[in-house]
Formats: structure tokens, sequence, C-alpha cells
């Protein structure tokens, strides 16, 4: 081993295969260190179990909750769809509101394709409908979906407005035949072509 | 005085170091392929025995138990004698170890594949291999304690003390982790469930990085950095500070795997503070390490075996101090069930027990070889390319995570969650698990250099089969003049394995017996019910698959998961839970809740091919549930087995839970076809099957808390559950 000259009074007088020991301090930052995590940990115990000042988690959940329904109100019923009058905004606003949505967080493109192409879900640009095609249908198609098939309550997104649904039926009307790229056929048993209403007069 | 000559073994130091670089360049191959499975599902096609839930675990359990496992050995068997200036005490004993322990992995390497797996992290092999690893590891132990006793050197070296603490606590770790009821030969139930079998598991699963991972490498570095350095050990104090208080501390540390889980509030608050008082004993190593080196940094420079040596230590380090940081709670919130574990995980195992494995490697084989190292440049190389390697590994890892976990969490101006489809904050991530798989790769690369230079080595060299040594017995056994306390303590091998023993019991203790035998961590919810023995089997299939490597069943008590998943996991939801699938971590969505959410169809569709219902999903496929038939043989063990563990099915339910569960089965099978689903690309859907299971088992997640469900109604059997408020009384 090779040993400094100033370490050779701290070097211990026992051998290992070779293998010699100093008898150095521990370095005074780390006892430091040591002592101060134990107090940090004493401190939390007492803090957070032993005085019960702070929050449990599910204290802290409550709060969260509390502060969340403080801000955006509670999860209050909104007027159920058959109810609502449904229409086909031409706003620009709105139209680029649904296409977000249609193209963002409700999913809509997951399976209906990014131009409504269709996909693994109906084509929706041309003028074979299974589930009827006036505004009021297809939002109500929107809104609950069809879980057997796959499609869930408000295409997998979470669950918006009528007036937000109305934005993304509004935003279909206006892909109404657009002939998209890879368009996918309709189903000849279950499709219906679309004879009234602001999606007829596609074709 | 008269001075013993006597031979160490190098044969079957030989014999482990080959078995560490084999297994390791197959445990990094077989991470490699999960790695590119979550970018490419398909790749490999959709095969059950290669599919990523099977192979996950052989991953872990490669690295972990066969690479590591067989380097501590390595380590061991050439560092123990020559530190004792004894051979090893039985020649026949460390044969035992080495091919039991290459048995034990082969039988990992068919077993998990195969689907016999048992779910708890890091201890998925079944209960004949639990026995297995339990006579081999005693084996080593003994076979290690011997040579201790027969020893010549009168005090042990600060690196025997790690490996005692490694032995007498991986023991301990394992017999009580592995407390199960077999149900068939390759089938068993941990007698733990729910919040206890958690908190076992985790106990068990964090000190096996402790005393797997950590203690034996530390005992590894304590010999090969001075004798590589040839330096002496920077502070003999500060070595026995820090290992006392490393081992006593670590064993707490288990619950910070489990913050704002339903485990209760004093064993989450141990678990951080645990955790918090480790920094300083885990950096004493580091620093005990590293400052040996004073005054030889110029080596490192030059020689590749410091060079591994040091950023071994150095990622040691880095790794133990964000191990604490990770444990505080809100920390903990963002970085749990994410990537950043996995790349926190792997700083670990890269560079730390890689780094010192193939340190010892470069060390010993010339040695051993009785040569120069084949090529200097060549290990240099390979240094460079582990290094970045790991670093390609770690940074995309701490990226993605940190990103998804902050999609999951983030709420729109309206308050609503902001990417409510999970898919999409796991397609932001995909480039990143890209760059995992190249960062991996040089890692591997780096390995067949390693390879290559050790064959070249051997080859050079000739073997040296018993290397010759020479001492003076110990003259003096007893008389300790005087000596300090600890001082005397190293020449009592036997108190010293003792005072170990107490030592890493204490923490188990306090956190366990309470959680186990105090009402009120658990509190009883009324409706939750055992599963009916078609849901047995679907969970079953679900363990057999490996689902908890990719999906959690806790929500934790934010708004961000009780708004996407529902609400919060509750203690007393998981009593019949053996064992618990809580998982660590979500490639997937939380799966709690899932029960009831999606239609019967839905999952049969989602299961046979899962971009059918989520386009762009990375899970792999499951075509072969609708083909291969669920094990109905089987159930009845099974029933017993789980009444074993402490379900409260009736007496003599077992013989009629076949029938329950084939007209279970039945129902579903029947809606299944109703609804429109007779068959899916030309199989035909069938009652039979292991899918009807699965979704049996799936759409009863959760869903108990939510009121009087009655599992049992409407099945034929006369009384399926032996408690008084849980037998059938609605069926009028």
């Amino acid at each position: 081993m090779e040993v400094y000259e100033g370490e050779k009074d701290k070097l211990l007088d026992h051998e290992y295969d070779g293998i010699r020991e100093l008898d150095n301090h521990m370095p005074f930052w780390w006892l430091w260190l040591f002592f101060i995590t134990i107090a940090i940990s004493v401190f939390y115990l007492l803090f957070y179990q032993v005085l019960g000042w702070g929050q449990t988690q599910i204290e802290e959940y409550e709060q969260e909750i509390a502060e969340a329904e403080a801000k955006f109100g509670g999860s209050e019923e909104q007027e159920p769809a058959a109810s609502f009058t449904w229409q086909i905004s031409e706003e620009e606003a709105d139209i680029q509101a649904g296409k977000q949505m249609f193209n963002g967080s409700q999913l809509c493109y997951t399976c209906h394709g990014k131009e409504g192409q269709g996909m693994v879900g109906p084509n929706l640009t041309d003028n074979q409908w299974i589930h009827g095609c006036s505004p009021k249908e297809i939002a109500q198609s929107i809104i609950e979906g069809f879980p057997q098939k796959g499609m869930l309550a408000y295409g997998s997104g979470s669950k918006i407005s009528n007036e937000k649904v109305q934005q993304i039926v509004s935003y279909m009307a206006t892909l109404q035949g657009t002939e998209p790229a890879d368009a996918k056929a309709a189903d000849p048993n279950r499709a219906e072509p679309c004879t009234e209403g602001p999606f007829a007069s596609s074709d | 005085m008269a001075v013993d000559t006597f031979y160490y073994d190098n044969k079957i130091v030989k014999k482990f170091g080959i078995a560490t670089v084999f297994w390791g360049i197959i445990g990094f191959l077989v991470g490699l392929t999960v790695a590119l499975k979550l970018i490419y599902p398909s790749f490999l096609g959709f095969i059950p025995e290669l599919s990523y839930g099977r192979l996950r675990p052989l991953h872990t359990n490669a690295v972990i138990f066969a690479f590591a496992g067989n380097a501590i050995f390595y380590g061991v068997y050439y560092s123990l004698p020559r530190l004792c200036k004894a051979p090893m005490w039985s020649n026949m004993l460390s044969k035992i170890n080495f091919w039991g322990w290459q048995a034990i992995i082969v039988s990992a390497v068919i077993s998990l594949p195969m689907g016999f797996n048992t779910s708890k992290e890091y201890a998925e092999l079944e209960w004949p291999i639990d026995i297995a690893i339990t006579v081999i590891w005693v084996i080593f132990g003994i076979n290690m304690l011997m040579t201790i006793w027969k020893r010549r050197e009168k005090h042990l070296y600060v690196a025997i003390w790690f490996y005692i603490a490694t032995f007498v606590t991986v023991a301990v770790l394992h017999l009580v982790n592995s407390v199960e009821i077999p149900a068939t030969l390759m089938k068993s139930y941990p007698v733990y469930a729910g919040v206890q079998d958690a908190l076992v598991q985790w106990w068990y699963g964090h000190n096996a990085v402790a005393f797997f991972l950590t203690t034996p490498f530390l005992g590894i570095m304590y010999y090969f950095i001075p004798k590589a350095a040839n330096r002496p050990v920077f502070s003999y104090r500060l070595s026995i500070v820090h290992f006392w208080s490393l081992i006593f501390l670590y064993i707490w540390a288990g619950p910070h795997h489990l913050l704002y889980t339903a485990l209760p509030g004093w064993a989450q608050a141990l678990g951080t503070v645990f955790s918090l008082m480790l920094i300083a004993p885990s950096w004493g190593g580091m620093l005990n390490g590293l400052l040996t080196l004073r005054g030889a940094w110029d080596k490192v420079r030059e020689d590749p075996v410091l060079k591994f040596l040091v950023v071994g230590v150095t990622a040691y380090g880095m790794a133990t101090f964000e191990g604490p940081m990770l444990s505080i709670g809100n920390v903990n919130a963002v970085a749990h069930y994410s990537d950043y574990i996995i790349g926190h995980v792997h700083l670990g195992a890269l560079l730390w027990n890689g780094g010192l494995s193939f340190a010892m490697l470069y060390y010993i084989t010339p040695r051993i070889y009785k040569t120069e190292l084949y090529s200097i440049k060549l290990a240099n190389v390979h240094f460079w390319f582990a290094t970045l390697g790991a670093i390609f590994y770690v940074i995309p890892m701490y990226w993605g995570g940190i990103t998804q976990s902050l999609m999951w969490k983030e709420f729109t101006s309206e308050g609503l969650l902001a990417y409510p489809n999970f898919l999409e904050t796991v397609q932001q991530i995909i480039p990143m698990y890209a760059l995992r798989a190249v960062g991996g790769t040089l890692f591997i690369l780096g390995s067949c250099f390693a390879v290559y230079n050790l064959y070249k080595t051997a080859k050079n060299g000739s073997f040296v089969e018993q290397e010759q040594d020479e001492a003076q017995p110990i003259t003096n056994p007893t008389g300790n003049g005087n000596e300090k306390w600890h001082r005397r303590l190293e020449s009592r091998p036997v108190q010293f394995t003792a005072l170990t023993l107490v030592v890493i019991l204490i923490g188990g203790i306090v956190e366990y017996v309470p959680t186990a035998l105090v009402d009120s961590n658990v509190p009883t919810i009324s409706s939750v019910k055992p599963y009916t023995p078609l849901e047995v089997e679907g969970r079953d299939i679900y363990i057999a698959e490996g689902c908890n490597n990719c999906h959690s069943q806790m929500i934790r008590p934010f708004r961000s998961e009780t708004e996407r998943y529902g609400e919060y996991s509750k203690a007393g939801e998981f009593v019949y839970d053996h064992p618990h699938l809580w998982g660590s971590k979500r490639t997937g969505p939380d799966l709690h809740r899932i029960g009831g959410k999606y239609p019967d169809s839905w999952h049969l569709r989602h299961m046979y091919d899962p971009t059918s219902t989520s386009p762009g999903s990375i899970m792999p496929a499951y075509p072969w549930m609708l083909t291969q038939e669920m094990d109905t043989e089987s159930i009845d063990e099974r029933i017993s087995a789980l009444r074993a563990v402490g379900v409260p099915y009736a007496p003599g339910y077992e013989d009629e839970a076949l029938a329950d569960l084939k007209a279970q089965a039945k129902e579903i099978t029947q809606n299944l076809h109703q609804s429109g689903f007779k068959e899916i690309d030309g199989i035909k859907i069938e009652s039979d099957k292991q899918i009807i299971a699965m979704i049996a088992y799936l759409q009863r997640l959760g869903i108990d808390i939510k009121g009087n469900n009655n599992p049992f109604e409407g099945l034929p059997s006369s009384k399926a559950l032996s408690t008084g408020d849980m037998v059938k009384q609605t069926k009028n």
C-alpha cells in the first residue's frame, strides 16, 4: 500500500490481504448531514403522526376537492340533451373549437380519423348515417356513446357541456361531402341515407 | 512460529465470472427486448411466452439474481478466502452453490415465460423454486460462515461485515416474503392479503435493493478499491458507523414504495423518515470509497478497473440521494408510477452493480490467469459505452417520466383533466422509450467488448487453478488486550452475525406486526366479498400474464386520479387479495375501478387487439386468450388453498366451485353472443376460454364498495361463503 508521509500516524496496525486502514475522522459535514436528517425525521414524525398538526393524506385530498369545487363549481346537472335546442353554428370560433375537441381532448379522431374519413368508427363525411343525422341525434350519439361497439360516452373524453357538444356537431357539419382520402365505405346493412336537416345537403 | 501453506480455489471464481457475464448479457438482451416492445408492441409477434408481461419479470430476475447474484458470489468467493487467509471451507459446497444457483436461474428462464409467476416483484418465482433458493442460499451461508470460522486473520475486515449482513438479511427477507400455501405444483397464494401483502412485498422488494444490490457490493467495493488503487481505506471509524447505521435504517424504508396508498399513514411516515436518514449512511460508503482514492486519481485516469469502480461508486451516491428525495410525499406524488423510477433503478443497476461487476472481472481475470489484461484500450472503450449507455438510458426515462406524470395531473382552466385519454400521455413519451433503447443498446455493445477482451485475456494467460498463499494461524483467539468494543466484536463472528440479525429485525417487526394485528389499520368494508371461482381463474390469468407490470390497482387520493379513475382505493377493499396487485408502474392506466366501466364486448375486442378500441395503444394483444382454455381442473385446489390463507369460502365449496365457474362463464358468453360477438376473425367465442374468466375478473374490480354487490347470486352452489353476513341471503 502506498502511504503518504502525513498519513503514517493514522495508519492502523492491522492488515487484511495487504489492505490497510487509516483512522481518519469522519468528515464533519457528513456527520452533520446525518444529525440534521435525524432531527428532520423526529420533527416530521412529531408533526404528522404524534401531534397531528400536519394533514393526513385524506385531509389533503378533501381540501383539494373543496378548493376545486369552490373554483369550478360542483358537478351540477346540465340540461338533458333531449330538451336542449340543438343548432348548427356557422361561427368560425365555434367550428374551430369543435375541431379542436374532435381532434384533441374528446378523441373522436382516434376512431373516426382526423378528416372524419372513418377508421375503426364509421365515416362521418358521407351521407350515410347509422344512428340518425339530425343535430339532436348526432349530439345524443356523442353524449351517450355506443359502449357495446366501443364508443364510450362523450367519445372517451371527459363529460362536456351541451354547448361544447354543439360545437363538435357544428364542426362535423362542415365535414359533409368533403370526400377525404381513404374514406371508409358505409356499412349497407346499418347505414341509411340522410334525407333532411343540415346533414342532408351533402352528396 | 509455524506458517501454514494453503491454496485458494480459483476454479469456482472462474465459474462465477463466466456465469456473471453470460447471464448479464442475457438479462440485458431481455431488457432490450421489452424496451423495444414498448416502441413496437408487435415486435416478436404476440406469442404468450414472449409477451411483455412475462418477459419483464424475466428481465428483472435475470439482472438481479443471475447477473448481480453471480457477481456477488464471484466477488465473495474471490475476496473472502483472501481476507480470511483460508480457502473456502468446502469446495463441494462451493460447487453446489454454483450449480444450484445456475439451476435456479434456468428454472426461472423456463417458468416465467410459461406464466408461472407469483406477481410479487423480484419474488416472482413459484414455491418449489423458492424452496430451492432457500437451500442454496443456506449452503452459501454455511460455506461463508465456516470459512470465517476457520480463518487465520483474527479480525474481520469491513468487507466481511457486509457479506455477513447480506447473507443474514436476504435469508430473512426471502423466508418471510415467501410464506405461501401451494395450490398446485406451480401455483401458490401468499398468506398475506392486500395491505399486509403490499407491506411485506415492499419490505422485501426494497431490501432486495438494499441487501442484494447494495451491501454485498459495498463489501466488494471495500476489497477492490484499496486493492486496485493500492491505497489504505480512508476511515475505519466511518466504516463502523456507516455499516451499522446502514443496515439498521435500510430495513425500515420499504413503505416509501407505498406512499399515498391505502397503507396506514404511520407506516408511510416511517418509510419517509427512515429513507431520509439513509442519505448519510449511504454516502458514508461512497465517501470511504472515493476518499480512499485521495492521491491516486492519476491511476484512475489509466486503469479501467478504477474507472468502473469510481463511476460505480459515484452512481451509487447519486442513486442513494435520489432515493430519499423520492421518498418525500410531494416528490413521490409526481415520480411514483412513472418511468422516473425505472430511470432511478437503472442508474444503480447499470453503473453501480454493472460498474462494480465489470471492475471485478477486469481485476480478477488477469490475476487468475497470470497475465495482463488483453487490451486496456478496449476496456476503456467499454467504459465509455457503459457510461454513455447509462446516461442515454436514464435521462430519457427521467424526462419521459416527469412529462407523463405532469400530463396525468394537468387540469384545464375549466377544471377538467387536460389529457383524459391515458393513451395521449403514453404516445407523448414514446420518443423517450426509443432513446432509452438506444442507451440500452450502447450498454450491451460495451458488455460485448468486455466478453471479447476477457476471453482474449484468458486465452493469453495460463489459468492458476489453485493459488498458493501462506499465513500464520491465529495464536491468541480470545485475548483481546485493551481493544475497543468494536474491535473485539470483529474477532467474534458468531456474536457479530447475531448482532446483525437483531439489528435488521427491529424495523421489520415494528412496521409489520401492528399492521397485521391492529384492526384499525385495515378498516373492514362489509360490502367487499371474495371472488367467485371464475374471477379467481381470471385473476390467476392476470397474474400469469404479468398485467401488474404495467397496470396498478391503487388509486391514490389525488383529484387528478379520482377524476380519471374514480373513488380512491381503501385498505378494506383488498382483504381477499392474495396476493395484492397494486403494481408499481403505470405504463397503462390504473385498473382498480375498471369493473363496469366498459361492456364485456369492449374487453373482448380490447384483449384480442387493443388497437381496435384504442388506436395507437402499445399494450400487447392477447389473441391466445380467445383460443386457450381456462384451467378448470385445479379450481377446487385453488379454492381450498385460498380458504387456507383466510378467504371465507364455505367448507366443501371447492366441490361446487366448478359448477359456479361454468354457470358464470356461460352467462357472460351468452351476453357476448347476444350483443353480436359470436366470433372475432373466425374465432368462436366460447365459455371455456380464458378470455371469459379475464372479463369476469376485470368487471369485478373495484365495484364492491359501490353497494350491495353479491357476486355469488344466481350461481348454482348452495353456500359459497362461510361468514354469516356473506351468505347468499338475497336469493329469494
